[in-house]
């Protein structure tokens, strides 16, 4: 399936060897027990409900406005946002991550890793 | 706000879909139909991996967009899906995996098709509990379309029902009745000294930050110090317990346990005084911290989350009263204890009777500060060695802060010492303090610069980085007489005043807080508080899109 052509494979991938790291293993446990889905929803109830996801939509309009509707793309906006979003995390309030950070545990516990 | 009629209209296709569309015709989204899945909460996802984490087939990645190719079903991340387009001809059109949305590679943008939205609401709707769980709920060929349309059109009918639903249902759960982090302590014998001053520090913000964020790694802190006891350990398990969203009283049985070892002096089921257990337990946080880190430093530069939030500086001036000459010097300090400014000392000292109809003059907050702040000549039989003259001299002694704490803890001292009885009383007089403190009179450099008049010029601290605006986050009251009392903790959260008494939590009014004997006043730093209590509480509600609505433009 993949192309003739396509490049090697970069050089971090065979530095990793074939060991998954925590990170991985604890992600495909979450992806697994559909737990970062629930996840995910709920960090986007929660993002909407403390204004985060209006703060960027905000930036995107007003982007979009200065550039003209049919010359922005995703990949721009996307761009454009991600170090914003960053940086308006900060305005989280601690309440969504003391939230986030209480179910991560507890999955955690509970998948004995 | 955008104009009503462009919801419903779909921006035209770009010329790499339309080319696309021409060559496939109807089979266009053929290859997806299997993949799509319907996740619990409603979205569509394209799932065709089950077993395998999707990764980028050239970077590998797993985090973040990743685009699925509608040809060959490979699968790119934004940055490395150009190269595949580039090396196979025809592979222009993908979809994001998560969002199942239609992206043009050439185009690096997304795009729009009707077609595509159909396809992915059927799927959605099928999926839908209470909805058709028909499998064979599939587009066919054109003839049949008219009569899916409108089986279609009722069920869209029964989604929009069941989103209000669900709307409705996500209101109410997240109408909580308290803010998160309240919950009452079990009193384990005569502990609610030790309830009431964990209440007022597990929510300073510093320490309240500190714990949320897990700077103390419970299973990182036992690998490296081995030992079973560690205050601070206790102190997070205590946090996390009360952020965890249980409501029910947690008992600190553990973390009681692990003071009695640090301070065994105080253990005992004896009511003990609410400050010094306070200091013991910062001593005790710090002391940890200290034997890990094996730093040496003085209080004053200690970066255990103790200091950082409670360690302040103050300037102690002394002068002599015969040459001017005044020696300074600097002390760390976790709290600030004041004597109270009443003039009931002197006649208790005095073992004279207080008359009812005596005129006592309130006791204020400032009045105990400037109390504190004030030039104290000191007594003849304190004669200080005066450096310039030479010998000892009479003195006076001034006390000014020179840097301010994170977290300004006030200790409003209540008892008196009567020497001529030999006795102790506590003060039971009402103090008045403000919600809203300015510290900045008592800083040194106020203090000092009030030494040399009204003076313009700057001095050498005029411009004090830390702000000397404070707001008040918690207050211990103490109730009854010396030995037997009772301490409970007035919290504030997002101007709310909460009584913790022990097991009980209570909304009360801030009239209450202000009309109780204080003991110890906790204020942080505005610009913390102002932080820690922005309003998140109101809960903006996000209906379900229209599955028609357009994904496109304004919305």
């Amino acid at each position: 399936k993949h192309s003739v052509n396509r490049p090697p494979t970069p050089d971090a991938a065979e530095d990793q060897g074939n060991e998954p790291t925590l990170q991985e293993i604890i992600n495909i446990k979450l992806i697994e027990s559909g737990e970062k889905e629930r996840l995910m929803e709920l960090l986007r109830e929660r993002l909407i409900e403390c204004g985060w996801k209006d703060e960027m939509k905000a930036l995107c309009r007003s982007y979009v406005k200065k550039k003209g509707r049919n010359n922005v793309t995703v990949d721009d906006l996307v761009h454009l946002i991600t170090p914003k979003g960053r940086v308006y995390a900060a305005s989280v309030p601690d309440s969504v991550k003391a939230e986030l950070l209480q179910r991560i545990r507890s999955f955690l516990m509970s998948a004995a890793l | 706000m955008c104009a009503r009629n462009s919801i419903y209209t779909n921006p035209k296709p770009c010329k790499h879909l339309a080319d696309y569309k021409l060559r496939h015709g109807f089979n266009t989204y053929d290859s997806i139909r299997n993949c799509l899945k319907t996740t619990p909460n409603g979205r569509t996802r394209v799932a065709k991996h089950t077993t395998k984490i999707p990764r980028c087939s050239f970077c590998d990645r797993y985090q973040g967009r990743l685009y699925f190719c509608l040809m060959c079903s490979s699968l790119w991340c934004p940055t490395h899906i150009l190269l595949h387009t580039q090396s196979e001809k025809g592979h222009e059109v993908a979809i994001d995996m998560n969002r199942s949305e239609l992206y043009c590679c050439l185009c690096c943008d997304q795009v729009y098709d009707p077609d595509f939205d159909k396809v992915v609401v059927c799927n959605q709707v099928k999926d839908l509990p209470g909805g058709s769980k028909s499998k064979t709920n599939r587009f066919e060929a054109s003839g049949e379309r008219s009569s899916k349309k409108k089986r279609l059109d009722s069920e869209i009918g029964l989604d929009l029902k069941k989103s209000k639903l669900l709307v409705s249902m996500r209101d109410r759960r997240a109408k909580s009745c308290y803010p998160l982090g309240l919950r009452g302590l079990n009193n384990l014998g005569s502990t609610c000294f030790m309830n009431s001053v964990l209440q007022a520090l597990l929510h300073a913000p510093p320490l309240r930050n500190y714990f949320l964020n897990d700077r103390h790694n419970s299973v990182q802190c036992r690998k490296r110090s081995g030992e079973k006891l560690c205050l601070l350990c206790d102190v997070d398990a205590i946090s996390s317990a009360m952020f965890s969203g249980d409501r029910t009283p947690y008992t600190p049985a553990h973390f009681l346990y692990s003071w009695w070892q640090h301070s065994s002096n105080l253990a005992s089921y004896e009511e003990q005084d609410a400050h010094e257990f306070f200091i013991s337990v910062l001593d005790g946080i710090h002391e940890k911290e200290s034997k890990i880190r094996n730093s040496g430093k003085d209080d004053g530069d200690c970066q255990c989350i103790a200091h950082r939030a409670f360690s302040g500086l103050l300037r102690s001036d002394v002068t002599c009263i015969s040459c001017g000459f005044t020696s300074t010097t600097y002390d760390p300090c976790v709290d600030i204890s004041l004597n109270m400014d009443t003039s009931n000392l002197s006649s208790f000292n005095a073992n004279k009777p207080i008359k009812p109809d005596e005129k006592t003059s309130a006791s204020t907050l400032s009045g105990c500060l400037n109390l504190f702040t004030r030039a104290e000549r000191l007594g003849s039989d304190q004669k200080l060695h005066c450096q310039n003259c030479q010998e000892l001299r009479d003195s006076s002694k001034q006390l000014s802060i020179r840097r301010l704490p994170l977290v300004l803890c006030l200790h409003i001292k209540r008892v008196e010492h009567s020497l001529v009885r030999k006795i102790s009383r506590k003060i039971n007089q009402y103090m008045q303090f403000p919600f809203s403190l300015d510290m900045t009179p008592y800083l040194s450099s106020s203090i000092v610069r009030g030494k040399f008049g009204n003076r313009i010029f700057t001095f050498e601290y005029d411009n004090s980085n830390s702000s000397a605006a404070y707001e008040i986050f918690a207050v211990i009251a103490h109730s009854g007489m010396l030995e037997s009392g009772h301490y409970v903790t007035y919290l504030r959260l997002k101007n709310q005043w909460y009584k913790c008494d022990d097991a009980w939590i209570s909304e009360v009014d801030e009239g209450i807080v202000r009309a109780s004997q204080c003991y110890m006043l906790f204020y942080v730093q505005k610009l913390l508080y102002n932080k820690a209590n922005e309003d998140s509480s109101f809960v903006r509600i996000s209906p379900r899109r229209d599955p028609f609505e357009s994904t496109a433009g304004c919305s």
